[in-house]
């Protein structure tokens, strides 16, 4: 038995950022993560845009939360050292209609306090962003949005709560929670955890895990979205995300400008029952293309390199906002959970909310010598010449380059490995230092990659992870070591 | 200061390498990325190398090896574990920024380069096989890494999708180390690898090849766990109604080869729409004087010795540079006619052409008895006509023009295949 005296269960964007603020105060802080790997659930199938926050309607838990987390990105991003820039979006209009569509998002997110937003004519549209079709008439822009890799803000809102005394289980899934006299106690596949109050960040599983504690007022369903990402040889980059008008669910296939100098377009919308769903089709693929295509007729769907996807949480009763709030009847045990887009703009505001009402029923004093600076790992592909020289000039391991398209040397990847709660898998490291995301898609780098986890980590070669438990690469018999 | 530095020790380079040296260039160093020389060769263990080069049968690493004797021999400098960073061009000189763990951060200063990095594999996102992305889809030359170099068995139950000739020797060797290669699926109405190969490396093993059919989707959210396969049209669109749901656990791709060409482009070297690698003249220069290519990063080629045969010239044409014996003259350009889906060399500098030159391309559907017809686009004049029994995408086509056939041309020359009546 594992005592503490607050639980989360989740490790995705918001089960982090939960931690991190819980890691500031005087009391102790274990997350449960089901999978092998943090952020590696439905935050590794965003597509990293940190919306302003003019789409969600007035009044709701989502608006307040969405423009207020959005707004603490440029701070935690350099607090934290993970990628983030300020990007403004553009919300482009093909006609009169459209035109009056964005009009309505302006109102909107004037009075959900969106800073910046206004609607801008054709000629400035396109002095911002060239790359967008001539045909569009007028865009929405929202100068306060930006771009980041969610998985990347999971790891560093992680490993900054770790410094600060929490603990982090992985591959640990909930079986069973008890709602005892001081608390709850958490049964996982691996162990039994004491806690005077839990904080279900579960994502889709949410309302499972929600359930196990007794409460029954929710029903998560999963909304589906695939998107494409484009090689950065396709020649150009965005200086701004670009969304079509939205519709009825989501706000539309946007073509975005991903952090590492890629375009990610998407995502798709479609509900499904199966909270595991990681299926792409043609359609949506060709879908997401075309739509893209019509925004910026530039993009070519031979510079495809990846197709991916991740399920937005749905709470069911909650008309589409989110759901952070103690369950009614379980003193103690609180939720997060229904966080769709864009939880990943709003997780630093869910975190601090929950934070707030958890300080109802724990005393939450701040501790003294709480450091909020977190380093992340060197991005040697992105240093001058000179700085790479010195680098390589301090350690070697530094000129040995991994991964050809990305150009990740094996000094990024050891200390993606060894930094607390590192990587234990090929996506694992691939999500921490981009070996393998490139055009080859870790064609060349994968058999170096598991030689240096297997050499790190002692892993037998028969053992070594794509991603969960079954995904092993290799077929080894007998697994020697 | 180098008088060449080499960019890649495969085929390609080693045999560039040793061209420039035999040809008077004297320093001359090979960077190569991995731990030994010799490229993908080293990872290819099956014999039917070199028989145009050495009139025998090698296996890769074999014939690898005949190159590395001749580096030896001749004393040309290599650095292994070297990643080139990239590539400036200062005019007459150019730098080479390198990275390797044994000599650190190093900026070479040298007179020519010679490209040859090869090419890379395409990868079930660049077809858009749609489904889940599970353990156990590999490409098949990262397959045949695993199993040939590290030693790791990478799967039991197994589909190959393309027929090309790494797919089909991959089958057989899946099968040899044990695994049950189910079928090797190919989305054209042929295969596109050499009919030795399917003999021996499909027909011996009883392993079925199924034309016309694709992947439509992988299944398993862990690993694979089993793949759909359908027929497909004329379009190569999969037929509704004809899906197959086949169980496996692993999924090899050998669905075609793109020359790397990062560095080239970095470095401003023009690159061909068609072939994806760079524009060349008659010497295999790029469009950067001093700056040459030859091997897989120009064009993807069938026969290791056709790699070597391009890199020999290559060679010799950093020999001729150095000894500035070419005058820039008259250029005169290559296109496609019918059935024509590339040319290399893309031009031609009428001068320095020594006795004659060979023009490789080749053609967009398979085709029997056939004549190849160039032309010169001024005036439509026939230049040369020659005739085959048969060709196919999947074999890169030879024509060997003299320099007085050349000498005739005034702007371009039109290559075209037709049928024979």
């Amino acid at each position: 038995m594992i005592n503490t005296d607050v639980l989360v269960i989740g490790g995705g964007v918001v089960g982090t950022n939960v931690l991190r603020v819980l890691s500031k105060y005087q009391i102790h802080s274990v997350l449960l993560e089901s999978n092998t790997d943090i952020g590696s659930g439905i935050t590794k199938g965003n597509g990293g845009v940190v919306h302003s926050g003019y789409d969600a309607h007035y009044g709701t838990l989502k608006a307040i939360l969405n423009v207020k987390g959005a707004a603490m990105y440029d701070r935690l991003s350099k607090e934290l050292d993970f990628p983030y820039q300020n990007k403004p979006t553009l919300t482009v209009a093909f006609n009169q209609q459209e035109r009056a569509k964005i009009e309505e998002l302006y109102e909107n997110g004037k009075q959900n306090g969106v800073p910046g937003l206004r609607i801008v004519e054709k000629e400035e549209m396109l002095r911002i962003e060239p790359h967008i079709n001539p045909e569009a008439i007028c865009a929405l822009l929202s100068p306060s949005a930006g771009i980041t890799d969610p998985y990347e803000v999971a790891h560093a809102c992680a490993e900054n709560a770790i410094a600060n005394g929490s603990q982090i289980f992985l591959n640990n899934r909930v079986t069973a929670i008890e709602k005892v006299d001081d608390g709850f106690i958490v049964t996982t596949n691996q162990d039994t955890y004491h806690a005077l109050a839990v904080i279900n960040c579960a994502g889709v599983y949410g309302d499972l895990v929600a359930k196990m504690a007794g409460s029954n007022d929710y029903e998560i369903q999963q909304r589906h979205g695939s998107l494409l990402i484009i090689d950065k040889a396709v020649g150009f980059e965005l200086d701004a995300t670009l969304f079509p008008v939205p519709g009825q669910a989501t706000k539309g296939m946007a073509a975005i400008p991903a952090c590492a100098g890629n375009i990610i377009i998407g995502s798709t919308a479609t509900m499904t029952e199966d909270k595991e769903d990681r299926r792409f089709t043609r359609e949506e693929v060709d879908q997401l293309f075309e739509s893209a295509a019509k925004l910026v007729p530039a993009l070519k769907k031979n510079f495809i390199i990846r197709v991916f996807n991740g399920l937005r949480p749905v709470e069911m009763h909650s008309n589409n906002d989110f759901v952070v709030e103690e369950s009614k009847g379980v003193e103690g045990f609180f939720n997060c959970i229904g966080i769709q887009s864009p939880g990943v703009a709003a997780a630093p505001a869910v975190a601090e909310y929950v934070a707030e009402l958890l300080s109802k029923r724990v005393t939450l004093k701040p501790k003294q010598d709480y450091n909020p600076i977190r380093k992340g790992i060197v991005d040697f592909s992105k240093l001058t010449r000179e700085q790479q020289k010195v680098l390589i000039d301090k350690d070697r391991r530094y000129a040995n380059v991994i991964c050809r398209c990305e150009v990740v040397t094996e000094a990024e990847i050891l200390d993606a490995i060894h930094r607390p709660c590192g990587a234990t898998t090929i996506d694992g490291v691939k999500r921490r230092t981009r070996a393998g995301m490139g055009r080859c898609q870790g064609g060349f780098c994968q058999p170096r990659i598991v030689e240096i986890l297997h050499r790190e980590l002692n892993i037998p070669y028969n053992e070594i992870l794509l991603e969960e438990k079954g995904s092993e690469i290799l077929m080894d018999e007998g697994g020697e070591a | 200061m180098y008088d060449s530095i080499i960019v890649g020790g495969g085929p390609a380079g080693l045999s560039a390498a040793v061209s420039a040296v035999l040809n008077g260039v004297s320093k001359v160093l090979i960077l190569e990325r991995d731990t030994e020389l010799g490229g993908i060769l080293n990872q290819c263990i099956h014999n039917g190398f070199g028989i145009h080069t050495f009139n025998q049968e090698l296996t890769g690493p074999e014939y690898a090896g005949r190159f590395i004797e001749l580096v030896n021999e001749n004393k040309i400098a290599y650095q292994l574990g070297s990643m080139v960073l990239q590539i400036i061009n200062r005019g007459e000189t150019k730098d080479v920024i390198v990275v390797s763990k044994e000599h650190g951060y190093q900026i070479l200063q040298t007179k020519t380069v010679i490209l040859a990095m090869g090419a890379r594999e395409r990868t079930r996102f660049m077809i858009q096989i749609p489904g889940t992305r599970p353990a156990g889809v590999l490409t098949a030359g990262t397959a045949q890494r695993y199993i040939n170099i590290e030693g790791h068995p990478v799967g039991k139950r197994v589909v190959i999708l393309g027929s090309g000739d790494i797919g089909l020797i991959m089958a057989r060797r899946m099968t040899l180390v044990g695994a049950k290669v189910l079928r090797v699926v190919e989305i054209e109405p042929h295969s596109n690898g050499l009919n030795r190969n399917i003999v021996q490396c499909l027909d011996d093993y009883g392993i079925p090849l199924q034309l016309s059919h694709t992947i439509v989707e992988i299944r398993g959210n862990n690993r694979v766990e089993s793949v759909t396969v359908a027929q497909v049209d004329a379009h190569k669109n999969p037929i509704p109604g004809t899906e197959e749901v086949i169980e496996c656990d692993t999924l090899l791709l050998s669905v075609g080869l793109i020359p790397e060409n990062e560095l080239s482009t970095q470095a401003g070297i023009a690159i061909d729409r068609r072939t994806r690698g760079p524009e060349v003249n008659e010497s295999m220069e790029t469009n950067i004087p001093g700056i040459f290519a030859c091997g897989n990063v120009v064009h993807i080629h069938d026969l290791v010795d056709y790699v070597a045969k391009e890199a020999e010239k290559a060679g010799q044409s950093v020999a001729r540079y150095l000894s500035r014996s070419v005058q820039i003259d008259e250029t005169i350009e290559l296109h496609n006619g019918n059935c024509v889906t590339y040319t290399v060399p893309q031009h031609i500098r009428k001068e320095a052409v020594l006795d004659k030159q060979e023009i490789m391309f080749r053609v967009n559907g398979v085709m029997k008895n056939v004549v190849i017809i160039l032309k010169d686009q001024d005036g439509d004049r026939e230049i040369k006509r020659v005739n085959r029994l048969a060709v196919a995408p999947g074999e890169m086509e030879i024509v060997t023009l003299t320099k007085k056939e050349i000498d005739t041309v005034n702007k371009a020359i039109v290559i075209s295949v037709e049928e024979r009546a």
